[in-house]
């Protein structure tokens, strides 16, 4: 039994019909081709699938493709263009906090819902935001630089000034 | 070779080259270029770990709508091999079958469906019949080897490939022995020996991406596989003797893939959905689940390391014995091998002089071992460095000047060079560079040492919290000399850019990025200005894979010969166009300068050999083999608190220092130091398969086998400490796996400096730690 | 997760009920971050998820003019940690939100859904417990409240009767005002189920007027009351025999995260830590 829905996704409306199971990750990765969002296990605990849904940080994983109707959602696809890569992004560059990348493209998100929560996050506080994305290359410690980093080039941005 | 006097693309910190699409989440991956209308495929695992499959009937299966094929050992040909992804003849044994008439761990494979969707693939599973004779499982190594135990490979076409000792009916994958020396009279003669038994477990490489394979018959009756491995030709070929085809019938390609530490060095379900995808005729896409990955994929062997060291009152090692019981689980994959690792990677770094070393590894009916990073010298390490620490203490002196004194050094040779190979003799080899004295130097400053070490005011108990501090020495190796084999091939295009062709596997290492680095110093161009295809068996040249720690020593050498040999047909078609001498023009901001400093771009010069005269195609090509394995050297300090009323183990600081030879890409190097470390000390703490008496794994999931995350990371310092290695590429060796070595041994040596007892069961756990602080 | 699965999404209470009634094995749904990966593990996958994330009443945290707080069914456990009034008045909530699994996934989940699911490790019980909170459901006999310390039966299983759908839980405005220490032990430091903890609230307004809650030492999330009578008429001075008392009320089993000695033991040492550490503050 198919579910009529409505979603934005990355600014653009979707009319979908999607099966009552279907989990967003799979209606974003299957039905639209954003496979920006990776299964690493399927129940929410390594936040490689993370989205923002409405603005905030979630397992797409965990999340229904039905319970995305009428709302928002934002896909690392979403984010940067090539030539024109987001704050995070290009900080992940910089710090080389992508090594086989494939949680950087949920890391990367859930930083993001961080800084629009918080643009000023502690050390503390970015570690405890992404204590939810595991990565088994980096040992994290070029991707809390890379945050860091992206959260004073957002502020500098957002006050209209480089850093 | 010797030393340039600078780089100018070598040692810089170069972008890794896949990692702008990497962040945008650009489809570079296998799950990502899955096409429509794809076949899925599912494996049915076994419920028991031990049972003989006396009837099967997958016919229901076959006739749901939507299956387009179903395998299992009546309708696939029995072709003995291995899932190691190794040379060949493979020193692994022959002891697996794509599917077999016996079951021998929880997991194993007993059938494989492929569906229009995941749904009816799972239904299918379901409608298969299978009935089981169920036999006694063998899970303790110890066990296995008693007579009378149940024989875990009794069929009778289970055999070594290669003259090794291999007695299945014994439940023995492989033994290994060497002496050198007099060692029992050499303990006698010891004034102290210390000895100890180390326990490891079972562990998990956990890559965030499962295995996954896209299977496609192609147009030409070809199959092409789109998998994430680290062994692209190891897989071709192996699939192709799986299914009984010629290797020109299988297309490997390797897209990015989403990391592998060893557990992708397995051809593991490449056959399977190679053999789908034939059976069908149509794309089928294969991925392991989580929990699959934990139970069916591969592991570190878990072992009883026994340690015996003996040495003189004055400080003089005397000798050691090493004797390893591996569990290699329900097949021999790198059973031998790692094992004799062991000893290789870990006896050489002190100057014994009489040395006895063992390994058995056992099977038996638990999830099945393979290679992990560190591949056997992180067991044997936290064995060898826990009781240099306890000699040490003995000693009275300290710890890192125990080390310094008995290090091998440069210029110096290891028996066990010669003596221990993979499964033959090994190589003769010297240490062609060491930074190992002053990787202890620069990280005893890094942690306080001086201020810290047998401080009893730094030591003061805080309430139920006491403070230790530790650290280890170790070593890995470069490659596995006079076997691993690296080919490279470069070509100039028109506008000075060059293509680099590699057969070595960038696993998210970012060895793309070091090659085209090492490519591009040679030719005196930017790194932009080398485009790099690697690991596709149809366009690159072959290259072992990624293992062995080898591919910026091995493969990159590989590429320095392949660009030499461009850059000197370069400076034949310069010299003509610069009227100078071809020995005297140097490549550089790509260009060839001739001495006066008139000069020409490369892309003239490209265009001139293509079009203009004498027309050809520049091009390098070189291969590689090492005669030597030159080992990384690394010094690792731990600083923790143990929390004496609950056990609990904090790793608050944390230095490693490593000397990889010149480091490439100084921040990609500290990447895999820092990932290898922090992967140790989960290890170390954490990290643990735990099983029922029946064999099955209870926390076969990413909710209860845990791996460390952002919170868990101490205050981690990576220092390389450059040395050049005369027989790398621009003086580099390893560093991939040499990291995960440490923290083991530096966290038990500090947790001991913290409340005087040693643990020597890992993982250190807070009721393991708690009920050692118990016995006192 | 089985195909034949249905979801429909409520836009009332009523609403609601009904799309439970119409079929058997019908689960409500608010966050869906528990129910959804075990529905996929399990054989016994419900057959309709009734989504109350669409009941405007169910998404609001409100403070009732009894000063009483109302937390809605479908207010993310997010929301709830970082609610100012949460955070000034209910202190221990704020603690045991916080500590619930990972941000994207307390973005997701629920307060309600957490006890609903009646693990005996869900963190957000021991506040709850602690601030003798109600859960007011409604069934198909009518509305109804639960005192908090009625809720939880088992591992997994609460007071609701079939088909009844838990509201919001209240917290009175007599439990305002205290102080919290939370102690948890896990293998890793982040974003993992709590191998034990201790919740030790002290209420001013409140008899007894300390609270322990203890999460993962019985087949369910629960209140240590000798230990609260002994602090109580003795203070901090009675951290020990508190201690002893908690860990003769925990009733832990041995699982994969740690044996049942180690848990009843640390329900002693994080006790008496915690009322070390709120004796001094």
């Amino acid at each position: 039994m198919a579910i009529p829905i409505r979603v934005k996704v990355n600014g653009q409306v979707e009319a979908l019909e999607v099966a009552p199971d279907e989990s967003l990750l799979s209606m974003l990765r299957e039905r639209l081709d954003l496979t920006g969002a990776k299964e690493g296990c399927n129940e929410g605990e390594c936040g490689a699938c993370v989205v923002l849904l409405d603005g905030k940080a979630v397992n797409a994983c965990l999340v229904l493709a039905a319970e995305a109707d009428g709302h928002e959602v934002t896909t690392i696809e979403g984010l940067g263009r090539p030539g024109a890569l987001h704050p995070l992004q290009k900080a992940f560059l910089a710090h080389q906090a992508v090594q086989c990348g494939f949680c950087t493209p949920g890391m990367i998100m859930t930083a993001l819902s961080l800084l629009l929560e918080n643009p000023a996050p502690t050390e503390e506080e970015v570690r405890t935001a992404i204590s939810g994305n595991l990565c088994r290359c980096t040992g994290y410690r070029q991707i809390l630089d890379a945050v860091q980093a992206a959260a004073q080039e957002m502020r500098a941005g957002a006050q209209g000034r480089r850093p | 070779m010797t030393k340039p006097k600078s780089f100018r693309v070598v040692g810089k910190p170069v972008a890794k080259k896949d990692a702008p699409a990497l962040a945008l989440g650009a489809p570079l991956f296998c799950a990502d270029r899955v096409p429509p209308r794809c076949l899925v495929g599912r494996i049915l695992g076994s419920p028991h770990a031990h049972a003989r499959i006396r009837a099967i009937d997958i016919s229901a299966a076959e006739k749901l709508p939507g299956v387009h094929a179903v395998l299992c050992h009546t309708n696939v040909p029995r072709v003995m091999r291995t899932t190691a992804g190794q040379g060949a003849p493979e020193p692994s044994p022959y002891d697996f079958t794509t599917f077999d008439a016996k079951v021998r761990f929880v997991g194993d494979r007993v059938a494989a469906v492929a569906a229009e969707t995941a749904a009816i693939a799972e239904e299918a599973l379901r409608a298969i019949r299978v009935e089981y004779e169920v036999l006694e499982p063998v899970l303790d190594p110890r066990q296995a080897m008693k007579s009378g135990a149940p024989v875990i490979h009794d069929e009778p076409d289970a055999h070594a490939v290669i003259p090794v000792p291999y007695e299945p009916q014994r439940n023995l994958a492989s033994h290994v022995d060497t002496m050198v020396g007099e060692p029992d009279r050499a303990f006698r003669e010891a004034d102290i020996v210390l000895e100890g038994e180390f326990v490891t477990p079972y562990a998990q490489h956990t890559p965030i991406e499962t295995h996954c394979c896209l299977a496609e018959p192609l147009l030409d009756g070809r199959l092409r596989l789109t998998t994430s491995t680290q062994v692209p030709f190891h897989a071709r070929r192996i699939v192709a003797q799986a299914l009984e085809l010629p290797v020109s019938r299988i297309h490997v390609v390797k897209p990015r893939i989403g990391g592998g530490f060893g557990a992708k060095q397995e051809v593991l379900i490449e056959d399977v959905a190679a053999l789908l995808a034939q059976r069908s005729g149509r794309p089928v896409y294969l991925e392991l689940s989580r929990r699959e990955e934990f139970v069916s994929s591969r592991t570190r062997h878990s072992m009883v390391v026994g340690l015996k060291i003996g040495a003189q009152k004055n400080g003089e090692l005397a000798a050691v014995d090493l004797r390893v019981l591996s569990n290699t689980g329900a097949y021999g994959s790198h059973a031998l091998t790692v094992s004799c690792n062991c000893g290789s990677k870990v006896l050489p770094l002190y100057r014994w002089p009489h040395i006895r070393f063992t390994a058995d590894a056992v099977y038996t009916n638990l999830p099945v071992a393979g290679a992990y990073r560190g591949y056997g010298a992180t067991q044997a390490a936290f064995a060898m460095e826990s009781l240099m620490d306890e000699l040490a203490r003995r000693l009275g002196c300290d710890p890192i000047e125990l080390r310094l004194r008995h290090a091998i050094r440069k210029g110096e040779t290891s028996p066990i060079f010669r003596a221990l190979g993979e499964g033959s003799e090994g190589v003769e080899q010297s240490i062609g560079s060491t930074g190992l004295e002053r990787c202890l130097k620069l990280g005893a400053r890094a942690i306080g040492w001086k201020k810290k070490w047998g401080n009893a005011r730094w030591h003061a108990p805080q309430g139920a919290l006491r403070r230790g501090i530790g650290m280890c020495a170790l070593m890995q190796g470069s490659s596995i000399p006079q076997v691993d084999m690296g080919g490279a091939f470069l070509k100039l295009n028109e506008d000075g850019s060059f293509n680099l062709l590699v057969g070595a596997t960038d696993l998210g290492t970012g060895s793309d990025t070091v090659l085209a680095q090492v490519a591009a110093e040679v030719l005196g161009v930017n790194v932009e200005q080398i485009v790099v295809t690697s690991s596709d068996t149809d366009l690159t040249p072959f290259d072992v894979g990624a293992y062995a720690s080898s591919t910026t020593y091995l493969s990159g050498m590989a590429v320095r010969k392949a660009a030499e040999n461009a850059a000197a047909q370069i400076r034949k078609v310069a010299a003509r166009l610069l009227s100078a001498k071809a020995s005297e023009i140097r490549l550089e901001n790509g260009s060839a300068v001739a001495p006066g400093g008139k000069s020409v771009t490369l892309a003239r010069v490209a265009c001139h050999s293509l079009y203009e005269h004498d027309q050809h195609q520049i091009a390098g090509f070189a291969s590689h083999i090492s005669e030597k394995s030159p080992p990384p050297f690394s010094a690792h300090f731990a600083e923790v608190v143990v929390d004496t009323e609950t056990g609990l183990v904090k790793v608050e600081k944390y230095v490693a220092a490593v000397d990889c030879g010149t480091a490439i890409n100084p921040q990609l190097a500290e990447g895999q130091t820092e990932g290898a470390v922090l992967n140790g000390i989960s290890y170390a703490l954490c990290e643990e398969y735990l099983f029922t008496e029946q064999g099955r794994m209870r926390n076969d999931s990413f909710r209860e086998y845990k791996i460390f995350c952002t919170r868990d990371v101490p205050q981690l310092t990576t220092i390389l400490v450059p040395t050049y290695e005369p027989t790398g590429p621009f003086g580099a060796k390893s560093v991939s796996e040499i990291g995960i070595n440490g923290p083991m041994p530096a966290i038990s040596n500090a947790i001991f400096d913290a409340v005087g007892v040693r643990l020597r069961q890992a993982p250190f756990t807070p009721e393991r730690v708690l009920e050692a602080l118990r016995r006192g | 997760m089985q195909e034949r699965l249905d979801y429909r999404k409520a836009h009332s209470v009523e609403e609601a009920l009904t799309l439970f009634q119409d079929l058997p094995r019908s689960r409500y749904m608010a966050g869906g971050t528990d129910l959804l990966p075990r529905a996929r593990g399990s054989g016994q996958a419900p057959s309709r998820l009734v989504d109350i994330k669409g009941i405007p009443e169910l998404s609001r945290i409100e403070e009732l003019p009894s000063g009483d707080l109302r937390i809605g069914a479908a207010v993310s456990v997010a929301a709830v940690a970082a609610h100012p009034t949460v955070r000034q008045r209910f202190s221990a909530l704020s603690l045991c939100a916080s500590a619930l699994g990972s941000y994207p996934l307390r973005n997701r989940a629920t307060v309600v859904g957490n006890i609903c699911n009646a693990s005996p490790c869900a963190d957000t019980a021991a506040a709850l417990l602690c601030l003798d909170a109600t859960v007011l459901c409604v069934g198909p006999a009518g509305p109804r409240r639960i005192p908090i310390h009625e809720f939880f039966v088992g591992p997994g299983q609460t007071s609701l009767a079939s088909g009844e759908l838990a509201l919001a839980v209240e917290i009175p405005a007599a439990s305002a005002g205290g102080r919290a220490e939370l102690g948890r032990l896990s293998r890793r430091q982040g974003v993992d189920i709590a191998t034990v903890a201790v919740l030790l609230s002290v209420l001013p307004q409140r008899s007894p007027r300390h609270r322990v809650a203890l999460l993962s030492v019985a087949p369910t999330p629960r209140r240590a009351s000798e230990a609260e009578t002994l602090l109580d008429q003795r203070g901090p001075s009675a951290a020990n025999a508190a201690a002893e008392a908690a860990m003769a009320a925990a009733r832990p089993i041995d699982d994969v995260r740690g044996t049942a000695a180690y848990r009843r033991e640390m329900v002693g040492v994080l006790l008496t830590r915690a009322v070390r550490a709120l004796g001094a503050a």
